[in-house]
């Protein structure tokens, strides 16, 4: 029988997207199949996923109460809909500014990847920076004790001639 | 033989690296063929076993992502053309073969050990964390169960494949010698350290607690000491000394685990390392080349490792091959292993306090610290590599008979 494994205590794991990922891929490497239900495979949506779903709602937001000349049954369309008015009136605003939210929303997940791009690209840049840096710093050590050297050796020289041309103290 | 080598390649060589390269050559000096097989971390497939990636992923939890890309990688390996197979680094351990040998460094301590404390220092959300150790601890235990011997890094090391997963009846040891070359060590075990400085090498990354050195050295106002190594936590490091070593500092109002359970950011206002890496009587050394590390050995009056739960020591090997006493922290794993409090170094508590006070009786009795210099290079002698590789060489005839 397989030992059991030790596992981390039980926590207050909300379930989200992020949970739902991680049970998909790690009982894929145990080897089990896709679980049923679980979208096909996809990487993250494209910008502006979610316009073709606004277009279809924003074709209904105004719930038929546009009707054209060629309706068949028109007087009594305009009619049935004059009463329903009383009651759409109010959600047809609400509709309007629902989407005007979504579109909104969708503008600025659309521009989500381009940020994260560009944070992960100035993330690698200041690797960079850090690594020439330290790269720089050990070079400018080894010119200053270099200098240093070279400080004393001139510095010894100088004793040796003031040596020779000075009289010793009597 | 036929042997292939897995290992994951992070694009830098450190001592595990040159571990395997010692291997390497003990194996074809043998008359084995050796075969390199390797997964570039940073080529990986951007959706492993074609799960797509919830953004927030990569951004939350980016390393669960990673790792479960590269052991794809090494699971899509077919190793099956060669008579054995040695892997390395997790999770090289996902290739199948019937003779399997793990040279196990350590497991992805992230999702193991490391987890309590990863989460405490803030570097990520508690629920994710635990929920992707679970995850990966069972899909590690997956792939482990096929390994037919493991040989361990240390005996920690050892002790964690039977806490975690239960091996015990095919797990070794093989224990690596110094990274330094015996002749400087020699040379360094020559040097006189009368009245030398305390030193410290270590990278200055988490749980690696430099900060705890600094917090001692802090202790010891007038006493020179030397902090050698370089990494992520370096300005942070030094901002942490400049203000532990200001006059009228309060050295015992500060929670020695709050020095190092954090994520290493720099307060606000604070830039990064000055021209002039120095506070007080500590010099920040950053990295130095193995003549100078002896150089440094030589001339140090002990060599404190206050790193956490290590895998195994090697610096302090390396110490106590140069006959310098150690002072490490009882709750440092692999480097407490060599050492026998008061015999040849201190087991303290992982305080600044309890580091200066060890540091401290160790440069007021020169005749102690020579004596315990001593023990140690003693006890070091043992740390070969011709008995890693004999270790090494006996788990590969176990397995190939």
């Amino acid at each position: 029988m397989p030992p059991t494994v030790p596992q981390p205590a039980a926590t207050d794991v909300t379930v989200d997207a992020d949970l739902d990922y991680m049970d998909e891929v790690a009982s894929r490497a145990l080897g089990n199949p896709p679980t049923a239900g679980v979208p096909a495979p996809a990487a993250e949506p494209p910008p502006g996923a979610a316009a073709g779903y606004i277009g279809r709602a924003a074709a209904h937001a105004h719930m038929g109460t546009e009707l054209s000349e060629a309706e068949r049954l028109l007087l009594f369309k305009r009619g049935v809909l004059r009463l329903a008015h009383l009651f759409s009136k109010e959600q047809v605003v609400y509709n309007d500014n629902v989407l005007k939210a979504l579109r909104a929303l969708d503008r600025r997940l659309a521009a989500v990847p381009g940020l994260i791009a560009t944070a992960e690209a100035d993330l690698a840049d200041l690797g960079d920076t850090v690594d020439r840096l330290s790269r720089e710093m050990v070079e400018l050590r080894e010119v200053a004790e270099e200098q240093g050297r070279r400080q004393q050796a001139l510095a010894e020289q100088l004793a040796a001639l003031r040596a020779m041309v000075e009289p010793p103290p009597s | 033989m036929r042997i292939a080598i897995a290992k994951p390649d992070f694009g830098v060589v450190g001592g595990f690296e040159k571990v395997m390269t010692r291997v390497e050559h003990e194996l074809v000096s043998r008359g084995h063929a050796v075969d390199h097989v390797g997964v570039d971390i940073d080529a990986t497939s951007p959706l492993p076993y074609g799960v797509g990636v919830p953004p927030s992923m990569r951004l939350r939890l980016p390393g669960f992502v990673r790792y479960l890309a590269a052991m794809e990688a090494f699971q899509r390996i077919d190793a099956r053309g060669c008579d054995l197979l040695i892997t390395t680094q997790p999770p090289s351990f996902a290739i199948e073969h019937p003779r399997h040998l793990s040279l196990f460094s350590h497991h992805q301590r992230l999702y193991y050990d490391l987890c309590d404390v990863w989460i405490a220092a803030g570097f990520g959300d508690a629920a994710l964390q635990r929920h992707a150790a679970a995850l990966v601890r069972r899909v590690d235990q997956r792939h482990l169960r096929g390994v037919g011997l493991f040989l361990a890094a240390s005996e920690v090391v050892r002790d964690r494949l039977r806490h975690y997963n239960g091996f015990e009846n095919n797990v070794g040891v093989y224990l690596a010698g110094t990274g330094l070359h015996e002749s400087l060590l020699r040379e360094a075990a020559a040097g006189t350290a009368s009245g030398g400085y305390v030193l410290c090498v270590t990278r200055q990354e988490f749980t690696k607690r430099a900060e705890l050195f600094v917090h001692a050295m802090a202790y010891l106002p007038g006493v020179p000491a030397r902090l050698v190594g370089g990494g992520g936590r370096l300005a942070f490091t030094l901002d942490l000394a400049r203000r532990l070593m200001a006059p009228g500092a309060d050295l015992d109002a500060v929670d020695d685990a709050e020095l190092w359970l954090n994520r290493g950011i720099l307060p606000p206002g604070v830039n990064g390392v000055a021209a002039s890496p120095v506070a007080g009587d500590l010099s920040f050394v950053g990295m130095v080349d193995d003549a100078e590390l002896a150089r440094l050995y030589a001339g140090a009056v002990c060599v404190v490792a206050p790193a956490y739960n290590e895998d195994y020591g090697l610096t302090v090997i390396e110490a106590m091959s140069a006959g310098r006493p150690v002072v490490v922290c009882a709750d440092g794993g692999g480097v407490c292993l060599p050492v026998v409090d008061g015999v040849n170094g201190y087991v303290v508590q992982p305080t600044g306090r309890a580091i200066a006070e060890a540091v401290a009786r160790l440069r007021e009795d020169p005749q102690l610290a020579r004596s315990m210099g001593e023990s140690a290079r003693e006890t070091a002698a043992a740390y070969t590599w011709e008995r890693a590789m004999a270790q090494i060489i006996a788990g590969v005839e176990r397995l190939c008979g």
